[in-house]
């Protein structure tokens, strides 16, 4: 009952989150210098027909009023209609979201299990040489710039070893069947999911590393040692715990970071996720597409730092949710 | 000097202690030298044509040329400018609005600070990349606005790091001082919280760098920086194109950038470290020790008695500092009797809680017993000559367990305190099923008076006195012989403290189990123990049977222990008040350690160490004048015996 | 100069506890802890007054209410006659000059930033008294008086360099050089080790008798308290529940709290068992005050009047009281007092989930 309540709070906080995104891409949009009905309509383009397009879209009418309007219909759900592709925003997002979750869900997989369980290890021996080795390696890891990764993974192994696709998330004329799409999808997803996750792990590596040094100075690891249990116990069963509980913190707060290591990602590999659905409207100056974009991967953010919350309260009793 | 200066040579002194932080403040400078001076080393300008298309990296072209034959490395040259004016800008920009409203919401707090921590965590969750992208699209990307983008997108990263600092430095008692000495808001936070609170601030101003020169990157790759500027991330995004036929255009700007911001990573990181000393790991003692066996051993006046049930013999445990031994405990001897019990008592520092460590074998990383021998029950458990013999592991938690300072820390707070007896129970008890190790951790909690139904709980659901007898309960799970009380009371309240002495005193008779009992209060160790040891700089000072140690003290510390403790009944006499401050073992040491604050000792104390001797039944003093009873009375005099 | 200092009337203050962002935004009055309720002591010139309770009992925010570094949610102080949340203006400046405070960590008592002599004088030119110079001739006068000697050897020191017992003396030293009336000090020695101690005790006792100057001396340690104070108040969960002559509340106490209390210090000088009570709960909430009277629930004594009547303070000797039904049988026997009632049961040992 009590944690219900506590997500049925935590999500009526969402409410000025996104109130606040709509309003400030709302400000700026309509701050910025150049008219989106020319756009749409084209540069040369009739002024009769423009003042048509500021008609059919709602463009002429004051700004308050643009913006109530556009709040009444996200509150029923209703993202708008892309100005480019005519078809309803949700739709076009909701088509883009897989994408992206295989993505950044494979390659957050990967980089906390390892960066987790190197930066462990690493930890029972801090100060020594493997350490300072392992923590320079991840510090640099992850100061990588995630594009230029992805086009050296692509120069290596598609350009001159040909193990892999260069982009794209399926073959051109690839196998029908589940099973083989499910193979020709995760054999484009490789090269991708190499990128990120090598910027990723170093974070979780030195995450990992600095939460069990510390968990392994607390008292309750000295009671355990002088109890008997050895030392693998002690740094697995004990500290590892203890230590999931910073790195769990860390991960609800990093979405938004880790959805910019995806854009950039799915730009290089032209990956169809919601990075690049984004990137492309903003380019055409698609308002609607743009707003709703940002409203869902806000929407996204926001939940996703619920469901760590939950964790963390899982994790740590001492938490009262 | 002033203390900015001060502060400034501290810190370049543990830059220089650093390798890493000190390479990669080396390499930051470096690039920054050579942006500034891009213009005047003679480099081709980075924006003219050439005739060479694509040439690879040669003599004449370090770097090789692009698409449009220009001068690779010159443009990464050209290019580390842009990417510093940015980082700086857009760090030093977030910052000062971070620490500007940071301060603020932490200083002012109520529904201010709710209201504006609420904005930053608003600001937080917007992914900080796409409203720059937003923005430099919208706006048009001069490097100037980009710069201005990326700040206000990542202040409020500042702004509660500026928050929760000075939310814990407003409660510091110099502020508190400060305020109560008639200091306004405005004067205690530019004066105390904002100055002190800077630190992490510039740290983390270093990781933005790295985020900001990442952020343009990310931009121009895209497609979306600044056309009028050689920028690496462009350099890629136009070098992508020709990744087959001269993948040198990508492959430089990416290094370049690559060191950069690592460097700006590994240099926030290190002074991270130097900022947040408890982030440093401990240098570990060395596996080897050799020589410290060989040190003049005190000639112990009390060798431990045969049937003892402990026997410790010259036991040394060191603790590695830079570069030096921090000698915690120093060649110390003393038995326990089978149902005897036994008080260390001495001031913080004085190695009584290390001396616990060693016994029970739990040393920190930086320690090392470097010499002795221990005794349980008659077989060797510790013995640094030949490591091998020795059979700690077999009397581990059965025959010798220990109740820790602290109890709320010393059991692990997200397992229920069931589930840590039981775990301990059944680590030495592999045979017996959970049924039987429930049924003991019952009778255990009968036994120190905590209701069975607290047995499912975690450790912050009990009281502090309840948490303690948890942690003897755990003591006492396999029925030791010995149990080592590392001051089992402190910090909690007096009733309880009480309380919980009582419980011990009484389990000791009731199970007839030894004890030690480490304590600073000589008061509850009188009461607890039969002969106490009195510690002083990794040395016992004197060891005699308790009455002893009050009506006939044979040694100057002991002496002023006592006569420094205010009494509660009888006529208020006036303090000893030793000068000086506790002697810390370090590096040589000539003459009696106590000798700087004692006010007896004469020219052969600071030459010559005193040994033990016997000066009485069971009673042994480390001080050469522990049978001139009219020289230790300088020493001013025990209190009136029974008052 | 002798008469009233300090006078305290009624005095309460209340914290609010973990309050939503959108009831502290409507004023809604949330759950509150009373830190302190209702407490009423004076102390006079030249006098030190020990302040005697344990964790939770409210008496550091009693001192820092004294101070004005929190505002009474009930009750007035007057000092020097004047009430202290009237002033304003340069009577606020002179009452900041008159009244210092020293606290518990001597590690966090003075800026790191700052040099000794810096943080000593730093009073003096908060209120612009003299020229730099002679800010800095004062704080060595001061630095002296509290003998941290040869003064040349501190006086540009930083806080780091310096252990507890130094910078403890060092506080003193900032908190005198306003010369004031009053010095609270909360709990000043009970973070330095049993030998460094005594000589803040005594620099304090000296520094008592050159200067005239007055304590509210705040502490756990009934022995510390009884050796600096002449009188003793004794708080539990926000309330004075016996006040008097430090002899008489030590020998004579009528609270069984006080006795107990008592009871708890181990005698150091004969290592002999004492005789120990023992307590019906052990746990003091802070947020939960009991009805009646507030000890009862761990009260070996406790009567059913006690959980329904809350005792009114019972006149024991010239200055001297208690707050207990039964305090003149605790006076005269002590804990060994049989009260007429039934004893309470033992209080039900299961909390709240």
């Amino acid at each position: 009952m009590r944690i219900r309540r506590y997500i049925i709070l935590r999500l009526l906080q969402f409410v000025p989150v996104v109130l606040a995104v709509i309003v400030i891409n709302f400000v700026l949009i309509h701050l910025a210098p150049g008219d989106v009905a020319i756009t749409l309509a084209g540069e040369d383009a009739d002024p009769a027909y423009i003042e048509h397009i500021r008609e059919v879209y709602g463009l002429n009418r004051p700004l308050h009023e643009q913006l109530f309007s556009y709040l009444g219909q996200v509150l029923q759900g209703d993202l708008g209609t892309s100005f480019r592709s005519r078809e309803p925003v949700m739709d076009e997002i909701l088509r883009r979201v897989p994408a992206t979750l295989l993505l950044v869900g494979a390659a957050l997989f990967i980089s906390v299990v390892l960066g987790t369980a190197i930066g462990t290890l690493v930890a029972s021996r801090p100060g020594s040489s493997i350490d300072t080795v392992a923590s320079t390696i991840a510090i640099a890891l992850y100061s990588i710039p995630v594009f230029w990764l992805g086009l050296m993974l692509v120069l290596l192994f598609a350009v001159e070893l040909r193990w892999f696709p260069t982009s794209g998330m399926f073959s051109l004329i690839g196998p029908r069947d589940p099973v083989g799409r499910s193979l020709d999808i995760a054999y484009h997803l490789v090269l991708p999911m190499l990128a990120l996750s090598t910027v990723w792990i170093g974070q979780y590596l030195r995450l990992a590393r600095t939460a069990v040094v510390q968990v392994l100075n607390e008292p309750y690891i000295t009671t355990a040692r002088a109890i008997g249990f050895s030392s693998r116990r002690v740094l697995l069963h004990y500290a590892l715990r203890n230590a999931m509980l910073p790195i769990v913190t860390v991960l609800g707060l990093q979405i938004g970071l880790l959805l910019t290591g995806a854009v950039l990602t799915e730009t290089v590999f032209s990956w169809p996720g919601l990075g690049r659905l984004i990137y492309e409207a903003i380019l055409t100056r698609d308002t609607p597409l743009i707003m709703g974009a940002y409203v869902m991967m806000s929407i996204m953010v926001a939940l996703a730092s619920l469901v760590a919350d939950l964790v963390y309260a899982y994790l740590d009793p001492r938490v009262v949710l | 000097m002033s203390p900015g200066l001060v502060q400034m040579m501290r810190l370049w002194r543990d830059v220089l202690r650093g390798p890493v932080t000190f390479i990669s403040l080396l390499i930051v400078l470096f690039i920054a030298g050579i942006a500034l001076a891009a213009p005047y080393l003679g480099l081709p300008p980075p924006e003219v044509l050439g005739d060479e298309l694509y040439a690879p990296p040669s003599a004449e072209h370090w770097m090789g040329t692009d698409n449009n034959g220009r001068d690779v490395l010159s443009r990464v040259i050209w290019g580390a400018r842009l990417a510093l004016f940015v980082a700086v800008g857009s760090a030093v920009l977030a910052t000062l609005i971070g620490i500007v409203l940071g301060s603020v919401a932490g200083y002012f707090g109520g529904w201010l600070d709710a209201i504006m921590s609420r904005t930053f965590d608003v600001f937080l969750v917007i992914p900080a990349f796409f409203l720059v992208l937003l923005i430099a699209a919208l706006f048009g990307s001069s490097i100037t606005l980009i710069m201005i983008a990326i700040a206000i997108t990542t202040w409020p990263r500042s702004a509660r790091i500026m928050r929760s600092q000075v939310l814990s430095l407003k409660n510091r008692t110099y502020v508190q001082a400060s305020l109560s000495a008639g200091a306004s808001h405005s004067q205690v936070l530019m004066q105390h919280i904002i100055p002190n609170g800077l630190p992490p601030l510039v740290t983390d101003a270093t990781l933005l760098m790295g985020l900001a020169v990442l952020t343009e990157a990310g931009l121009s790759f895209l497609g979306l920086g600044d056309q009028n500027t050689v920028s690496w991330g462009r350099m890629i995004f136009e070098g992508q194109r020709h990744l087959r036929l001269a993948p040198w255009i990508s492959i430089f700007p990416g290094i370049a950038m690559l060191i950069m911001i690592a460097a700006f990573n590994l240099l926030g990181d290190g002074l991270n470290q130097i900022l947040n000393p408890q982030l440093r790991p401990r240098k570990r003692a060395g596996r080897i020790v050799t020589g410290f066996a060989d040190d003049v051993p005190l000639v112990a006046a009390l060798e431990p008695a045969e049937d003892d049930l402990l026997a410790v013999r010259n036991l040394r445990m060191y603790y590695q500092l830079e570069g030096e031994w921090l000698k915690a405990v120093d060649g110390v001897t003393f038995g326990v009797p089978r149902g005897g019990s036994l008080g260390i008592v001495g001031e913080s520092g004085c190695g009584k809680s290390s001396l616990g460590a060693a016994l029970m074998q739990v040393l920190p990383t930086n320690a090392r017993v470097v010499a002795g021998e221990v005794r349980f029950d008659g077989r060797t458990v510790l013995d640094v000559t030949s490591p091998a013999a020795a059979a700690f592991q077999s009397v581990r938690w059965t025959g010798m367990s220990m109740i820790f300072q602290s109890a709320m820390n010393a059991l692990n707070p997200v397992l229920t305190v069931e589930r840590q007896l039981r775990e301990a129970y059944l680590l030495h008890s592999p045979d017996a099923g959970a049924a039987a190790a429930r049924a003991r951790i019952g009778e255990l909690f009968d036994t120190v008076g905590i209701p069975r139904q607290r047995m499912s709980a975690y450790p912050h659901e009990l009281s502090g006195g309840m948490r303690q007898r948890v942690m003897i309960a755990l003591a006492l799970l396999h029925n030791p012989a010995l149990i080592i009380a590392d001051e089992p009371t402190t910090a909690l309240d007096v009733l309880i403290q009480d309380q919980i002495l009582a419980e011990i005193d009484r389990l000791k008779e009731q199970l007839n189990l030894s004890m030690i009992l480490i304590s600073h209060d000589l008061g509850t160790v009188a009461e607890s123990c039969e002969r106490v040891a009195v510690m002083y700089a990794g040395e016992i000072v004197e060891l005699a049977p308790t009455e002893e140690i009050f009506s006939n003290p044979r040694h100057p510390y002991t002496r002023s222990l006592i006569a420094t403790l205010p009494n509660l009944f009888g006529p208020r006499r006036e303090l000893v008040a030793l000068p000086g401050e506790p002697f810390v073992p370090v590096g040589e040491m000539v003459g009696c350690r106590f000798a700087p604050r004692c006010p007896s000792a004469a020219d052969i104390c600071r030459s010559a160490a005193p040994a033990s001797r016997i000066v009485g039944p069971g009673h042994q003093s480390a001080c050469h004048f522990a049978d001139d009873a009219e020289r230790l009375s300088a020493t001013r005099p025990l209190i009136g015996a029974a008052s | 100069m002798s008469g009233e200092l300090v006078r305290v009337d009624n005095l309460s203050k209340e914290f609010p506890l973990r309050s939503s962002l959108l009831g502290t935004l409507l004023g809604r009055p949330g759950a509150t802890l009373k830190a302190v309720d209702d407490i009423s002591f004076s102390i006079d010139a030249g006098q030190c007054l020990g302040l005697v309770g344990e964790s939770g009992s409210g008496k550091t925010t009693t001192g820092k209410l004294l101070m004005r570094l929190e505002d009474p949610t009930r009750g007035a102080i007057r000092f020097a006659g004047d009430d202290v949340s009237a002033l304003a203006g340069t009577a606020l400046r002179t009452f900041r000059r008159n009244v210092q405070m020293i606290f518990q960590n001597p590690f966090e008592s003075l800026d790191p930033r700052l040099t000794i002599g810096t943080s000593v004088a730093r009073p003096l030119a908060l209120h612009g008294i003299g020229t730099g110079e002679e800010r800095r001739r004062r704080a060595e006068t001061a630095l002296d008086q509290v003998d941290l000697k040869p003064v040349r050897n501190f006086i540009d020191r930083y806080p780091r360099d310096l252990s507890g017992g130094q910078l403890q003396r060092g506080s003193i030293a900032r908190a005198l050089i306003l010369s004031p009336k009053l010095i609270v000090a909360d709990e000043p020695v009970s973070m330095l080790d049993v030998s460094v101690r005594s000589g803040v005790m005594n620099l304090m006792l000296k520094l008592q008798a050159e200067l005239g100057v007055s304590y509210l001396y705040i502490t756990h340690d009934l022995a510390v308290a009884r050796h600096m104070s002449s009188r003793i108040a004794v708080m539990y969960l926000g309330r004075i529940v016996e006040e008097g002559p430090v002899d008489d509340v030590v020998g004579r106490g009528g609270h069984p709290y006080t006795r107990l209390l008592v009871a708890a210090v181990p005698e150091p000088h004969t290592g002999a068992p004492r005789a120990r009570v023992k307590l019906r709960d052990e746990a003091a909430d802070t947020k939960a005050i009991p009805s009646g009277c507030r000890f009862h629930p761990r009260c070996p004594l406790a009567r059913a009047k006690c959980r329904d009547v809350e005792p009114p303070p019972v006149r024991l000797a010239s200055g001297h009281w208690a707050a207990c039904h039964f305090a003149g049988e605790v006076q005269g026997r002590g804990l060994g007092a049989a009260p007429q009632g039934a004893p309470l049961r033992p209080a039900d040992q299961a909390m709240p989930a």
